[in-house]
Parts: structure tokens; sequence; C-alpha cells
């Protein structure tokens, strides 16, 4: 998003600076992406710190591998996609977890999504998702956010399709389940 | 339920899609302090090799400066077999007794190469030493001026050879008149001194000196001389007189000195022994050589010095990583070459290996990412840190913890020591305080430690400390004891202090000075 109110040939510069090891192209470099890497980080980990590890990590590949870019997609994406791995390897080891969930249909009242996000907020929002457990995160993370299909994520995080699938289930009923709880909170607030 | 489940993602994407955050400063913080590491990284392995290369051209250096140094010893020592033939052509010549019981400290030098007679020595000691006075050939007739001479070698034979050494005329030539030739002969040989050229001359022919007070500018020779018990240059006989009165009192009157050749021959021979015998003497009681070598092994003990360079985690801390040690262990053993510059003053360089040995207490350790983002149990010491491979089921993650029940640190490191000495002496002791620096290569690290496993205990080594340096460089303060047991060998005893002038690792958690306190024993042997 960043990138579109943003002049090609800035970020060129940028690249450019970084590839030759100049610290002020890595530090605008660093400022022009932060923000928007710091939330992909903080969907993946489990809290802010860990988010910021990775985040860490992955502008220090950023900047170890960017001569490698090819100027073949958008740079933001490039990034997006280093992000994303660092997640992943960080995660990886934890994602052959599966958790039981219970199916206890709870009641449900249907809201517009313009409605959740006026009644919860992005914050809480996020809370919900940090607080699913690793498999069901990345899993989730990688279909919704990252548009990978089943069989990329599975190979992704070297579980079967069906795992995949089984866990973007349960990782929807858990961040319905969550939604319901915070709205019912909300709906008691309000009476 | 079911068809509420796109508007989860869908809301969710609409959400984080749009949202922003901004992380601590210290990510960026970190960030940098990681890129700089890779910076000197890069230019540490950039330029290691030429470390290495500018090691080995010191290392050489040092061998060829020894080597120049020592020939140089060599030439300048007196060769035994010349001065065993140095002979004096006649017995019982006036002015001999003088000579032979004179306490004179002065010593002559006999040129190695010379196969001339020893009459020519006598002049060839003459034309050197013309250029620090004036001297000339006086001819005059055998039989008046010296009997003795005259029956042993019929002057025209004399003036024969000298003619012919002196001035390229044609052998066998008749005598001239002693008087002309006198004359001539001064003259000649007074140009022959002012160009400075290296002629035999007559035999039985009679060296002068003209007074003390012509005395200018003594030559140097090659040949070191002890006088008053210290190491001097040698110096003809010019500068000798000079520094020693008694000798012109002995020889003649009013600043002039007569000697006859073969008194001369035998005045040198004699100075030569007292000059040998002096310094040897001096040498043996002294202690002192020009050039020794000796072995030693110290044991040390060490104190480090830690502060917070670059800590990550929270066991990067200084006093954690303080707290862990239990003990070091230090040892130095080497062979150092000592090169006297004087009768006091001495350098003194070789080779040492050291080794430095830390044993840490039960602890634990955790699993962080490196900088590759790959995640391993990380060992963090006062030397640096490593990644620890241990073998389990599954790879760690961040913050995963085991027990580290025995481990120790272990470096090895070459030195390069360089010091000035100062010799005090009394009998067969001698003490030299040293003052210097010490340049160390590392040749060696690894952390070994058993950790405490699901699978039990696993014994782990690590060869590679990140943040230790190739090279350190450490102060030394020294005070040498030794003990003559011969004219060769003594024994030495030296109590030591080392402080280190840099730190032996960068970009670790913690930057560490070592210091240390100890006492080596050694044997030396003197080659020179």
């Amino acid at each position: 998003m960043e990138e579109r109110t943003i002049n090609p040939s800035v970020i060129e510069n940028l690249i450019q600076g970084c590839i030759k090891g100049n610290a002020q192209a890595q530090s605008d470099l660093y400022k022009l992406f932060m923000q928007k890497m710091f939330v992909v980080c903080l969907r993946y980990a489990k809290n802010r710190e860990e988010a910021e590890e990775i985040l860490q990590e992955g502008f220090m590949r950023v900047f170890e591998f960017i001569h490698q870019f090819k100027n073949e997609g958008s740079f933001e994406g490039w990034i997006r996609k280093i992000m994303v791995n660092c997640a992943l390897q960080k995660y990886r080891s934890k994602s052959q977890l599966r958790m039981v969930v219970s199916h206890e249909d709870s009641p449900y009242e249907p809201y517009e999504n313009e409605d959740i996000i006026a009644r919860i907020g992005t914050k809480e929002l996020m809370i919900m998702v940090q607080q699913l457990p690793p498999s069901y995160r990345l899993v989730f993370n990688l279909y919704v956010f990252e548009g990978m299909k089943h069989r990329e994520i599975a190979e992704a995080l070297k579980i079967s399709e069906g795992t995949s699938k089984s866990n973007l289930s349960d990782a929807r009923l858990l961040l319905q389940k969550a939604i319901a709880g915070s709205l019912r909170v909300v709906k008691q607030k309000t009476i | 339920m079911k068809e509420n489940l796109p508007n989860i993602d869908d809301l969710f994407k609409k959400v984080f899609d749009s949202a922003d955050d901004e992380p601590a400063n210290a990510v960026w913080q970190n960030i940098d302090k990681q890129l700089d590491k890779k910076r000197v990284a890069f230019l540490t392995k950039k330029y290691r090799k030429w470390k290495w290369v500018a090691a080995a051209c010191l290392i050489f250096s040092a061998g060829m400066a020894m080597y120049a140094i020592r020939a140089k010893i060599i030439n300048n020592q007196p060769d035994n077999k010349t001065i065993g033939t140095f002979k004096p052509a006649t017995k019982n010549l006036p002015g001999r007794q003088n000579s032979s019981t004179s306490k004179t400290k002065l010593a002559g030098e006999r040129p190695s190469n010379n196969t001339a007679p020893s009459a020519a020595n006598s002049l060839e000691f003459s034309a050197d030493t013309g250029k620090a006075f004036e001297s000339t050939i006086k001819k005059e007739d055998a039989n008046t001026a010296n009997p003795a001479v005259a029956n042993q070698q019929p002057a025209s034979a004399v003036i024969n050879k000298a003619k012919t050494n002196e001035n390229s005329s044609p052998p066998g030539k008749a005598a001239p008149n002693s008087k002309l030739f006198q004359k001539k002969n001064i003259q000649q040989q007074t140009a022959a001194n002012k160009r400075q050229i290296k002629q035999p001359t007559a035999i039985n022919s009679q060296v002068v000196v003209k007074g003390r007070d012509n005395i200018t500018a003594p030559k140097k020779s090659q040949q070191p001389i002890v006088t008053e018990g210290r190491f001097e240059p040698l110096y003809h006989v010019s500068m000798a007189i000079e520094k020693h009165p008694e000798v012109n009192t002995g020889f003649g009157s009013a600043g002039t000195i007569q000697l006859s050749e073969s008194h001369a021959n035998d005045y040198l021979a004699d100075l030569q022994k007292q000059n040998m015998n002096r310094l040897k003497n001096y040498a043996k009681s002294s202690g002192l050589s020009r050039l020794s070598a000796s072995v030693f092994y110290s044991f040390e003990s060490v104190g480090t010095q830690t502060k917070n360079d670059f800590p990550r985690f929270r066991e990067d801390e200084r006093n954690i990583i303080k707290n862990n040690e239990k003990s070091k262990e230090v040892s130095t053993k080497g062979l150092l070459i000592n090169l006297a510059l004087n009768n006091k003053w001495s350098i003194e360089t070789g080779i040492t290996a050291t080794s430095i040995t830390t044993h840490f207490k039960p602890r634990t350790i955790y699993a962080r990412p490196d900088d590759n983002g790959r995640i391993n149990f990380r060992f963090s010491c006062a030397a640096g840190t490593t990644n620890l491979i241990v073998k389990q089921g599954n790879p760690p993650a961040s913050g995963d913890s085991l027990h580290a029940s025995s481990s120790n640190n272990r470096l090895q490191y070459i030195g390069i020591p360089l010091s000035i000495r100062y010799l005090f002496t009394a009998g067969n002791f001698s003490l030299q305080p040293g003052l210097g620096v010490s340049l160390f290569i590392l040749t060696e690290n690894k952390i070994e430690t058993d950790l405490t496993t699901n699978t039990g205990i696993q014994k782990i080594t690590a060869g590679n400390i990140n943040g230790l340096k190739q090279t350190y460089l450490n102060g030394m303060f020294s005070l040498k004891a030794s003990y003559n047991i011969n004219k060769f060998l003594s024994v030495d005893f030296t109590p030591a202090a080392r402080f280190g002038l840099s730190s032996i690792n960068k970009q670790t958690p913690v930057k560490t000075n070592i210091n240390t306190i100890g006492a080596g024993f050694g044997i030396s042997y003197k080659i020179l």
C-alpha cells in the first residue's frame, strides 16, 4: 500500500543503496516498510515480542539477500514473502500439534463485518488470531492472507492437505466463537 | 453457521490489510547492530588471509634481523687461528718488557684475511689508523737503530722489501742512502696514509705515532672489547692511546710513541689475549651474553575484565556470564631469544603457546535464533557465543531450554612477545626487569558441554565461538631472575604480569580483556 504512494525510482534507489551496504538506505527502507510488515508478523506471532523477533530476522534477510531481488514483482510482496518465511521457520516445528476442538454450537447472531469491526476493533481481532494454536494460525494466515491453496500450505508446512483443511476449519470455528463471545460482552455492556 | 464462514475470512482480511502498527525502536537498533557485525565479519573475512601474511612477514623479518645481527657478531669475533699465529718476529727488544708487563686495557685487531707476514700487520694497522693520527715509517739504519734486528735480517733486504711493497718498484734494487730513504719513505707513507691505502711495508721498520694531541678521530674497529667490565666497540691503538695515557708514558715522551714493528706485533698480540680473556671472564661472571635462547613454562592466574557489548538475550548480561564461570586455568610455554644491545639493555622475542581453559558452573541454556534466523541452543560465555547442535526429535523452538551440567571453554593462542630488559648482575645472579607487548594469534577455540536431553546426556563440542578475534595484544611486565650454572647455562625464574591491551572478542554479549599474573620457570643457553 505504501509502495503505491512512493515513486518506484525512490525504492529502486534505496535498493541500490542497500546492495552497496549504505546504512542510511537501509534505515530508510526499514522505516518505509516496518509498519506494514509488523502487522504481517503480528498475525503469525503469539505476541508482540515474538512478532518483533520475526520482523528483525526478516529484515536481516532482506538486507542480506536484497541483491537477489529481480524486479519481477512488487518489492513489498518480496519483503512480505520473506517475513512469512521467517514466521513459518519459527513455528514450523510446532505445526504438527493438533488441537482437539469441541464443536458445540454456540449461539451466533449474524453481523455485518462493518458492524463487527465497529464493535470489536482491530486490536482485539488481532489478539484473537494470535491466540489461535500455532498450527491453526499458520494455516489460517496462509490461506486467508497469502492466498495459498491447501496443497501449497501442505507442502510449506510439511503436513497433509487434509490436515490443512481441518486446521483451517477449526481456526475459523475458534475465531467465530471468539467473535461471538466478544460481541456478547459488548452487547451486555451496551444494555 | 457455515454460511457465515466466508465472512470470517473477509472480515480479517479487510481489517488487517489496512492495519498499521509500529514496532519498538529496539528492533531497528538490533538490526543495525547485526548489520554492523556482518560488515565487520565481511571485512574480517576479506582481510583474514592478509593478517596471516602480515604475521608471517613479521616472523620472517624478525628472523632475518636476528640472523643478520648474529652474522655480524660472528664476523666481529676474533679469529683464534690468526691470533695463534700472530707471533712477534723478535724477542727481547727494547720496550718489549713494557708492552708485556703493562696493565693496559687496550686491544688491537689483526685482520682475519691477512696473509702477509707480521710486519705487514703493523703497517696495515698503522694505515688503518692513519685516519686518526699521523704515522710514518721511519726507516733507520738497521745497524744503528736496532742491532738485534739487524742481526736477523740484512738492511738491504729490508729496504728491498719495503720498496717492493710500498713504492711498487722492481725488486732487487739497491738500498738507497738511509737518510734519503727515510725522507722519501716518510713522504710516501704520509701520502699513503692520506689515501688510506692498506699496504704491507718493511720488516723492522719502526712505527712512529706522533703525540696524543694529534689523535682526533678514533677509528672504530670491527671487534668488540671489554673495558671496565663493559662491552665496547674495539678501537685501534690510536683510540686506546688516547684513553690510556700510561701507554704513552711507557713508550715515549713528549707525546710521541715509537714502537718497533716486532714490538708492535707483540703488543697487539698481548692486547688480543688480554682482551679475549677479559671478554670471557666478564661474560662468565656477569652472565651476560650477546645472544641466548631459553625455554620456559609458566602457570598463570587469570582475571578477566568484561563489559557489556551487544547483549541480545537475558542470559547475555555481564554479571550472569561472570557468575557462570567457575575457574580458569592458563599455562604458557615457549622459546625466547634474548639479544644484548649493550652491557645493560637487551631485547627479547620468540614464540609462545598459551592455553586458556574456563570451567563453568551447571547452568541452563536456551534456544535462540542465530543471525540467519535458525534456532539452536545458544551457549554464551565471556569469550563469545556458540550454537550447539543437539540431536533430539524436534528442532528446538525459541525459548526452549536444556540443562548443561558440565561445560568448559578452551582457547589456544600462539604468541609473539617483544620486550626490552635491563640487566642487574651480582656474581652468578642476575635480575632483568622487562617491559613489552605480545601479539596473540588464535589457533583453536572450542566449547564442550554435557547437556541433559530427553534421550539422556549428550556431550556436545562446538569449535567455532562467534565473535572471537583472530588476534589480540597484551602488555607485559616481568622480572627475570637468573642463576648461572656454568658459562653456558642458567636457570630462570620469571614472575610476570600481563594485561590486555585489546579485547579477545568483539560484537559479542560482553567484551573481554584477559589479564594474567603468574610465574615461569626456564633454562637459558648462551649461544654467543
